[in-house]
């Protein structure tokens, strides 16, 4: 089993962090235009985000199964290349990209706002949820110890799925 | 398509994903809020019986904190909104969903009354 290192783990948590603190600085700096960039009817940007948020959702929940899966069925720290770790890579992949448009419209649009708790909530998760994202994505590239990637691969799936749960649409 | 194959896809659709996610980065600190090309804003254009709503809206809901004239008090200086906000619709959604210390207006006032209440403010406090 390798040996945990600090150092190896400073880098996908410090660019994860300082992912999440950019996007929650920028939501609450930024002046929201109150309007979509493609789609001007705030009613069919509000359709598109729905269609949107249904699909990562949907995604992130089989990303968690087939996550799940290769934890149980490889031994701790074994990264052996299977077509089912390159299908959770696709999933995980089509899943950020579908949530791509949904954050930029929530950041640009509306900004990171604190009125009620739903919303605050939706902000700061959907900050950190990104952060989560970036670190996993930093950790896997990385020899980090091995419960740090089904960990961080929880913590992501989580926080998009509270990210979905929070959504007004 | 063999395992092989399939990996390299993959990795190609990540590289994809990564640079169309950059480039949504580059766009969200890069772009203002007014579409090109979008026409003049009806705030902007607004009638008498508007802006009398507006002024009536404006001493009651917001002059408590923006100063009677708009100069400000616990709230900032209202009296460049128009340049400091170039869209009435972006000012409008401030003033429905709240910024900062602002509460959100939204569920007291209808529509009507934030569009008034935007055009009051933007034409000067007249």
């Amino acid at each position: 089993m390798p040996t945990a290192r600090p150092a190896v783990l400073l880098v996908p948590l410090g660019l994860g962090a300082a992912t999440s603190l950019a996007l929650g600085i920028y939501g609450a700096v930024h002046d929201p235009t109150g309007r979509g960039l493609l789609l001007i009817d705030l009613g069919e940007v509000d359709d598109a985000k729905r269609a949107l948020t249904g699909v990562v959702v949907g995604l992130v929940i089989v990303q968690l199964a087939l996550g799940a899966g290769l934890a149980l069925s490889q031994r701790p720290g074994e990264r052996e290349r299977t077509v089912v770790r390159d299908v959770h890579r696709l999933v995980g992949t089509v899943a950020f990209a579908c949530s791509i448009p949904v954050a930029f419209h929530c950041l640009w649009a509306l900004g990171a706002r604190g009125g009620d708790l739903r919303v605050a909530l939706h902000s700061a998760i959907g900050c950190v949820a990104y952060g989560f994202f970036v670190a996993k994505i930093t950790a896997v590239r990385r020899d980090a110890p091995s419960f740090v990637i089904p960990a961080l691969g929880i913590a992501v799936g989580v926080a998009f799925l509270v990210v979905g749960a929070t959504a007004a649409v | 398509m063999t395992a092989s194959r399939f990996h390299r896809l993959v990795g190609a659709v990540q590289w994809m994903v990564g640079v169309a996610a950059m480039a949504a980065v580059v766009m969200l600190f890069s772009l203002d809020g007014a579409p090109p090309g979008d026409e003049a804003p009806a705030a902007d254009n607004a009638g008498a019986d508007v802006i009398a709503l507006g002024r009536e809206v404006y001493s009651e809901q917001c002059a408590v904190c923006h100063g009677p004239d708009g100069g400000g008090g616990t709230g900032p200086d209202l009296r460049s909104v128009a340049e400091t906000y170039p869209d009435p619709v972006a000012q409008s959604f401030l003033v429905a969903g709240g910024r900062g210390l602002m509460p959100a207006f939204g569920a007291q006032l209808s529509e009507q009354e934030i569009a008034a209440v935007v055009a009051f403010t933007r034409l000067g406090f007249r």
